[in-house]
């Protein structure tokens, strides 16, 4: 009880809000769940086993580069686990495990720690990893493997029920790949359910949904990007005379929408940036779709978006500090 | 909930320099009997508010001691008798604006809710008119409920003293803010201002920082201040409702300033507590009146936990402008390490003030003293909210603090980068 007691000194406030940057990664990969578990009930539990490898992948470059770098240690922020799940997420069912290691090192090693660790990546580690091997690996990565559980359309378009009765794993198309090819689509129920082909995390619109109407309660991330993203779409869509409803859920719209354009690093800072980046990056995915000779273009979207990110940011900031030298504060 | 007195401490030190007013200038010297109210030290310098006494006794000593900012000041150490015998105290008249201005400065009065700008000067305004007041009874630091409870307690003084500064300083219209929330405070603020028809209570957000001025300028008036603007210029006064119940009861009573409220708070607390305290009570007494557990205090914040200091030790004393002390546990002593910021855009969306936090504290850290000019760092009121809301547990309000301190004054930069180049050589 004397007066030399030595207390705790810190400059103000002496208060900090309950979310960190771990505990804001971790409600990312809660929020995948719904997502993943639908992955498993098409797919199997192949899914759940690739999405461990990929997170195990990450996780370990991470640490390993943090350590030889000589860097504090960042491996349990839970950055590099929701870079694992979403590439995993992005993935056709059956990528063998070197697949996935090498997308691990080209997100978490090229594309992140070599620039300097978390919030310093140029491009989403998770959409850079894909896209390396969408392009080194284009048989394998446009393989996908029809299910029982599907709809009749994705299963007749793999050569019907009989195909699958003779061979473990029978390769069909996308809806996205069908649509190239002016063939049947499945109807949009089916579409929005995720009763389809595709990768692994990306076949639900319903299920990504949940998730991302989780984050955005859970205030992870602003509406705006997933909204103007898909509003961007549909409006596109129905410019160029095709179903908006097929064009949001096909693909790797609502996977990209909500868990990809909304990574913090990667996207505009301020609302009217966002804005900008929505649109922007819902409008190349339709001109991709539509002009170039890959049927899906949401990771070239993306990329190209990923890269304008500091000029839109140069823009709105300079918007925003007009405004405050004006007197008119944001509050 | 009310006030309860302080156990009268064995020995006060009155520090002589109270928020932002010129330090005073002892008048007593060691063996001099005072009593509650008496002068002791008299105002000096353009911003000179005199002290008083706020015991009965002897003075023992005149000494230099750290004060809560860390630079050395004089305090007054009177030992008390314990009779509380009030000095030959009369209340001021009051009949002119000057005489009202005066009044503030005999009382000692500063600014009660933290700030501590004298009194008197905010009123004198370099003889330029006012055309609003606001009173300003939203704490919305959390914690802190000192301003609260005395609003309950003396809510007829708070119209009195509204009245009292609208007829003398010539303002038209007021409005006395409290947070919504405050169910007991307000019906009262009502029922005692019903026969004044330019003074309205209102209710606005106890988000902090909601009670800061320029913030409650704008929602209560509309009227907005680029970076750099003072609302004074704007004619608008913004006054703390305990300064004004202290003005008040001065101008009824004559007792100058010499105890104010303080909120006990935390978790190393039992209980929270609103405790009158002499001026110049020492800190650990008054911990120790409120049953603050010792044994797991790890940290004592004087003010709010959002714009409060940490003292490194119990050895100081409550000044006039100490509105709570909240003791905090080991549990929430620490903050956590900082990492890499992930460009989240929360400190963004959390700046009152429209500012660019995250680019001001890059700019900072490379020391880029015209990205700094151009993000208007000068506008940073350093309200905390950005550090709070971080998630990479950055210091950004403390760490634009020091950017602002050091590219305030011109040439210093230039000082910094040599000194820091001389460094890296090395």
């Amino acid at each position: 009880m004397n007066g030399k007691k030595m207390l705790a000194l810190s400059p103000a406030p002496h208060i900090q809000a309950r979310q960190d940057t771990a505990s804001i990664m971790k409600q990312v990969v809660i929020a995948l769940i719904p997502a993943q578990c639908w992955a498993i009930y098409i797919f199997g539990f192949g899914a759940l086993l690739m999405t461990l490898e990929s997170i195990v992948c990450c996780v370990g470059f991470e640490w390993a580069c943090r350590r030889i770098l000589k860097r504090p240690q960042t491996a349990g922020d839970w950055s590099a686990a929701v870079t694992g799940a979403v590439l995993a997420m992005g993935l056709p069912a059956g990528t063998p495990l070197w697949m996935i290691a090498i997308g691990a090192f080209a997100a978490i090693v090229v594309t992140k720690q070599l620039f300097g660790g978390i919030g310093q990546n140029f491009a989403n580690p998770a959409l850079v990893g894909r896209t390396v091997l969408f392009f080194s690996y284009q048989g394998r990565m446009q393989t996908f493997i029809v299910t029982p559980r599907m709809s009749q359309v994705m299963i007749n378009a793999a050569g019907g029920p009989n195909a699958m009765l003779y061979s473990d794993a029978v390769s069909g198309a996308t809806p996205l790949a069908l649509f190239s090819n002016a063939r049947a689509l499945p109807s949009n129920t089916e579409m929005f359910l995720g009763l389809i082909n595709g990768s692994v995390g990306e076949i639900s619109a319903l299920a990504l949904l949940i998730g991302g109407v989780y984050l955005c309660a859970r205030k992870i991330i602003s509406p705006v990007i997933p909204l103007s993203y898909m509003a961007a779409v549909m409006v596109m869509a129905t410019f160029w005379g095709f179903d908006p409803v097929f064009h949001v859920c096909a693909g790797g719209v609502m996977l990209a929408a909500f868990f990809m354009a909304t990574d913090y690093t990667t996207s505009p800072m301020l609302p009217a940036g966002k804005l900008i980046y929505g649109i922007g990056c819902g409008v190349l995915t339709m001109y991709f779709r539509i002009y170039t000779s890959y049927p899906e273009g949401v990771s070239t979207a993306m990329l190209f978006m990923n890269l304008l990110t500091p000029q839109i940011d140069r823009l709105t900031v300079g918007m925003r500090m007009k405004r405050t030298m004006n007197g008119r504060t944001a509050a | 909930m009310s006030v309860m007195q302080i156990t009268l401490p064995s020995e006060v030190r009155i520090p002589m320099t109270h928020g932002r007013a010129d330090a005073a200038v002892p008048v007593v010297s060691p063996g001099e009997k005072v009593a509650v109210g008496q002068l002791i030290a008299r105002a000096e310098g353009p911003l000179g508010v005199p002290v008083h006494s706020s015991v009965s006794g002897t003075v023992t000593g005149v000494q230099s001691l750290p004060s809560k900012l860390g630079k050395d000041d004089l305090h007054v150490i009177v030992e008390t008798d314990g009779r509380q015998t009030p000095a030959d105290i009369r209340p001021p008249v009051i009949s002119s604006r000057e005489d009202l201005i005066r009044a503030a400065r005999d009382c000692g009065l500063v600014g009660l809710g933290g700030a501590g700008y004298p009194t008197f000067a905010k009123f004198e305004n370099e003889g330029k008119a006012f055309e609003h007041l606001i009173i300003n009874g939203v704490e919305c630091e959390p914690f802190v409920t000192s301003d609260h409870i005395n609003t309950i307690a003396y809510a007829k003084d708070v119209a009195a003293g509204a009245a009292l500064l609208l007829r003398w300083l010539d303002i038209k219209d007021c409005f006395i803010a409290v947070q919504r929330g405050m169910e007991e405070a307000f019906p009262l603020l009502e029922e005692s201002c019903k026969d004044l028809d330019s003074v309205r209570p209102v209710q606005v957000s106890r988000i902090f920082p909601a009670g800061e001025e320029t913030a409650l300028a704008d929602a209560l008036l509309g009227v907005r201040t680029a970076p750099g603007e003072l609302l004074k210029d704007k004619g608008v006064l913004v006054l703390n409702v305990s300064t004004l119940i202290k003005l008040q009861q001065y101008v009824v009573t004559g007792m100058p300033l010499v105890s104010r409220t303080v909120t006990v708070d935390g978790d190393a607390l039992s209980r929270p507590m609103n405790v009158e305290v002499p001026v110049g009570t020492p800190v650990i007494d008054v911990l120790q009146f409120c049953g603050a557990d010792m044994e797991s205090l790890r940290k004592i914040i004087v003010g709010g936990p959002m714009t409060g200091i940490a003292l490194p030790d119990t050895n100081f004393y409550v000044s006039k402008t100490d509105d709570a002390l909240i003791c905090f546990s080991a549990y929430r002593a620490e903050r956590d390490r900082e990492t890499g910021c992930i460009n989240c855009g929360r400190c963004i969306a959390a700046c009152p003030q429209g500012l660019m936090p995250n680019l001001l504290f890059k700019a900072w850290r490379k020391r880029d003293e015209k990205a700094l000019e151009k993000g208007y760092l000068s506008a940073c009121t350093g309200c905390g909210c950005c550090s709070f809301v971080c998630p990479a547990r950055k210091q950004i309000s403390y760490e634009l603090g020091l950017a602002r301190a050091i590219f305030s004054e011109p040439g210093r930069a230039a000082m910094i980068e040599d000194a820091e180049g001389g460094r890296d050589e090395r």
